[in-house]
């Protein structure tokens, strides 16, 4: 069966999306509306690409159903690019979804309980969803969540040690992040390496230029993973600090004099690589700059060493944790492009089997790449992540399902709202 | 003569070095009601007198909870040192007060008499800087408590020595030092200085404890603040005295209990516990690039045994041929006679540390 799939990866204040034709995962068209929302000192634009050709339109785009209705308007413009349907990324998915699920009012309706949990991200991709109903009613959709990939870890993994009523009230739990990615990088390195998905066990790093996180992988599932309840645990991501003593933020929280907000923009905002370097957010930024013989260099060094440090206590940890692993893979803008952090990263981890080659390591050209030593037991490897490929396969998977797709009528309910 | 002056409670303990067993030993309760203490060290002067099997007292050793990086090892007490301690007392406004008391107290009393202040942070002042880092904004951490440190130094160290001494081959290796107190901390320690520790800037980051959270996402402080409405005296108190073990079984319970209970929640706690314990290990393996030894330490030192061989087995080496289990050991000594055994090594290295006419 052959389906155009239409990805929306809604972010912010941006929305990505790709036309994908499967079951071929071909991409021709795509793009990204930037700035979405209030203005900002540069105008809103949408980058549209036809074949790898760039096309640029300033226009107005104050909220995501103006930027959609934009996008959608654009992909009418040529022929055969009509979606059969569409498919968002979800951030959160919370504990209520742990698999794609077609849109309807009732979903709708869960996903705005949840906005709490995610109160940058799941609002517009709700709000998205709900154009996209008002103008294309009979077009099904389709939520992929970045949270379903660890819905089944050990409760053990996931829970932490507050009092129940506090868990159940304000659905407090590991939820993990960045799912759909990890589990494409997964898939990607086990079919590389000939090996079952279902026999098959991995740290993935997912390094993004802004959130990162890494994820223990056994038997293809994921057991356990960097970031939490919220996407502030864990590494030290360009904005967000990472792991923090309770008692800092109590200790912040108090100096703000109890206001919520502020010490939510700080420690999301204000922290991670750009808090400690105060020049960038970027890590490549600090990378290309710190070989300098001053004060500011010391703190640039810093930067990159405290960077390096978190991601090699947490692959310690899960390379423990998988216990025989066979592969540990980099992905996302920084792991794919920066050898540097693969090597800090990688560099001295021959008691769990991990050797790199730092010949190859330097030389990625083309990926995936396998850049481990000749004979390491665990192998590394660089492999390029999709997410949008990814979000369409599930929907193309849940679509395929009998019984999943009754005629395409998403909304059994008969309204969104 | 070792004294431990708590919050609530003054442990003491007299020894006959280098004799491991105590010839006086027990806790004073609420000892701070009457003057501020002096009446109980008082008493306790009397007791040391009466008892006569002891002799006099040669020195005193005085466990000091939290002295940031003021101390990087142990110290007689001085003018100097008492006033850096007393600078730092809203850094631990639970301990420091109390023990600023027992010490002024001490000098009082015992006048004449060396008092060696040994510090369970001072070993984590080698720390390295990406250690003890957070990814927060540089003026925002110039506070140095704001900095991570580990709260168990003097088992740390202590262990450290012993499995480097035990003649096995450890000299100079990494070591994972595990210490099972009420809450467990977990450091690497190579070549006698610390390179990882589970604790924070405070004791409530880290392996969760009886009562308290352990490591959380700080996202769920946040939460607590914004869905609940509270401040952070109440947050703090409900991660400090109301989560950990005893919020997973419902009751207060021990790290004991959880890990000797057949009850099905201690069960899930014991998982969680060994769990968070593995993946400390693991970050401290990665920290060391590689390990030799894990040593375990603290009043429940004796659930080494339970813990050990598993812990080890997950641990081992990988890929080589010939690279067997990783060893495992327990420290049995106490943390007194640690205390004692410490100060007695530091005066006889320090024959010339008279003590100080005190302000």
């Amino acid at each position: 069966m052959k389906a155009r799939i239409l990805v929306f990866n809604c972010g912010s204040s941006s929305l990505k999306y790709k036309l994908v034709e499967m079951p071929r995962g071909e991409i021709r068209i795509g793009g990204e509306a930037q700035r979405v929302g209030p203005p900002t000192a540069e105008p809103s634009v949408i980058i549209h690409s036809v074949d790898g050709i760039e096309e640029r339109r300033q226009t107005p785009l104050p909220d995501h159903q103006t930027a959609f209705s934009a996008v959608m308007k654009w992909l009418e413009e040529e022929d055969g690019t009509e979606p059969d349907l569409v498919a968002h990324r979800v951030v959160h998915g919370g504990s209520v979804f742990s698999a794609p699920t077609f849109i309807d009012g009732t979903v709708v309706r869960s996903l705005q309980k949840m906005s709490p949990l995610a109160p940058l991200h799941n609002p517009p991709a709700v709000a998205l969803m709900e154009s996209c109903y008002e103008l294309y009613p009979a077009l099904p959709q389709v939520a992929v969540f970045d949270t379903s990939f660890h819905s089944r870890m050990p409760a053990y993994a996931y829970t932490y040690p507050l009092a129940k009523h506090l868990r159940d009230e304000l659905h407090i739990r590991k939820y993990g992040f960045h799912g759909i990615s990890h589990r494409y990088v997964v898939e990607q390195a086990a079919a590389m390496m000939g090996i079952p998905l279902a026999r098959f066990s991995a740290v993935s790093c997912h390094l993004g230029s802004g959130g990162a996180s890494l994820c223990a992988v056994v038997k293809g599932r994921s057991v356990d993973t960097s970031m939490g309840f919220s996407p502030l645990q864990g590494l030290v991501m360009s904005t967000r600090c990472g792991d923090l003593d309770p008692a800092i933020a109590l200790a912040f929280f108090t100096q703000m004099e109890g206001a919520a907000p502020v010490l939510e923009k700080f420690l999301n905002k204000q922290s991670g690589v750009l808090g400690l370097s105060g020049f960038s957010a970027d890590i490549r930024d600090v990378v290309a700059s710190y070989a300098t013989d001053s004060r500011e260099g010391e703190r640039l060094q810093r930067t990159i060493q405290i960077y390096l440090w978190r991601i090699r206590k947490y692959l310690g940890a899960y390379l423990a944790v998988t216990k025989r692993a066979d592969a540990v893979i980099f992905t996302d803008t920084i792991g794919e492009t920066v050898p540097l952090v693969r090597l800090g990263v990688c560099a001295d981890m021959r008691h769990f089997g991990l050797a790199i080659d730092p010949f190859k390591n330097a030389g990625v050209e083309s990926l995936p790449a396998d850049i481990s030593m000749e004979g390491s037991p665990v192998r590394t490897l660089v492999v390029q992540t999709n997410e949008e490929l990814a979000i369409a396969r599930e929907a193309y998977s849940l679509m395929k399902k009998p019984g999943q797709n009754p005629g395409f009528c998403p909304a059994t309910d008969g309204r969104m709202r | 003569m070792v004294l431990d002056p708590g919050p609530r409670v003054l442990r003491y303990a007299c020894f006959r070095m280098p004799g491991k067993r105590p010839w006086l030993h027990a806790s004073v309760g609420d000892y701070r009601l009457l003057d501020n203490g002096m009446h109980t060290l008082r008493e306790l002067r009397s007791k040391v007198n009466m008892a006569g099997v002891g002799g006099k007292i040669d020195c005193i050793g005085v466990r000091i909870r939290h002295s940031g990086v003021l101390m990087d090892g142990p110290a007689v007490l001085t003018g100097a040192l008492l006033d850096g301690l007393k600078e730092r007392a809203l850094s631990a406004p639970l301990h420091l007060p109390p023990l600023l008391e027992v010490l002024r107290g001490c000098a009082e009393l015992f006048g004449g008499i060396p008092i060696v202040c040994v510090s369970e942070t001072a070993f984590f002042t080698r720390l390295p800087e990406r250690e003890r880092s957070y990814a927060i904004r540089e003026d925002a951490m110039s506070n140095t408590d704001l900095k991570r440190m580990g709260f168990h130094g003097i088992y740390h160290e202590a262990a450290y020595r012993y499995v480097c001494g035990r003649g096995n081959g450890h000299a100079g290796k990494r070591v994972i030092s595990i210490c099972l107190e009420r809450q467990p901390e977990i450091a690497a320690v190579m070549n006698g200085s610390p390179l990882m520790v589970t604790s924070g800037s405070t004791p409530l980051e880290g392996i969760p404890g009886e009562t308290a959270s352990g490591e959380i996402d700080p996202g769920i402080v946040i939460a607590l603040a914004r869905e609940k409405g509270w401040g952070p005296e109440k947050i703090n108190a409900v991660l400090t005295c109301e989560s950990g073990l005893g919020a997973l079984l419902g009751h207060t319970v021990t790290l004991r209990d959880v890990f000797l209970s057949k009850d099905r929640d201690a069960k899930f706690a014991r998982a969680l516990v060994r769990y968070r314990m593995l993946c400390a290990c693991g970050a401290g393996i990665a920290a060391m690039g590689g390990l030799d030894v894990i040593v375990f330490s603290g009043r429940y030192r004796s659930l080494g045994a339970v813990i050990g061989p598993r812990l080890s087995k997950r641990c081992s080496p990988r890929g080589a041929p010939g690279r067997g289990t990783v060893a495992w050991d327990v420290f049995p000594s106490t943390l007194d006679y640690i205390i004692a055994d410490v100060a007695f090594r530091y005066l006889r290295l320090n024959v010339q540390a008279l003590p100080a006419s005190l302000p």
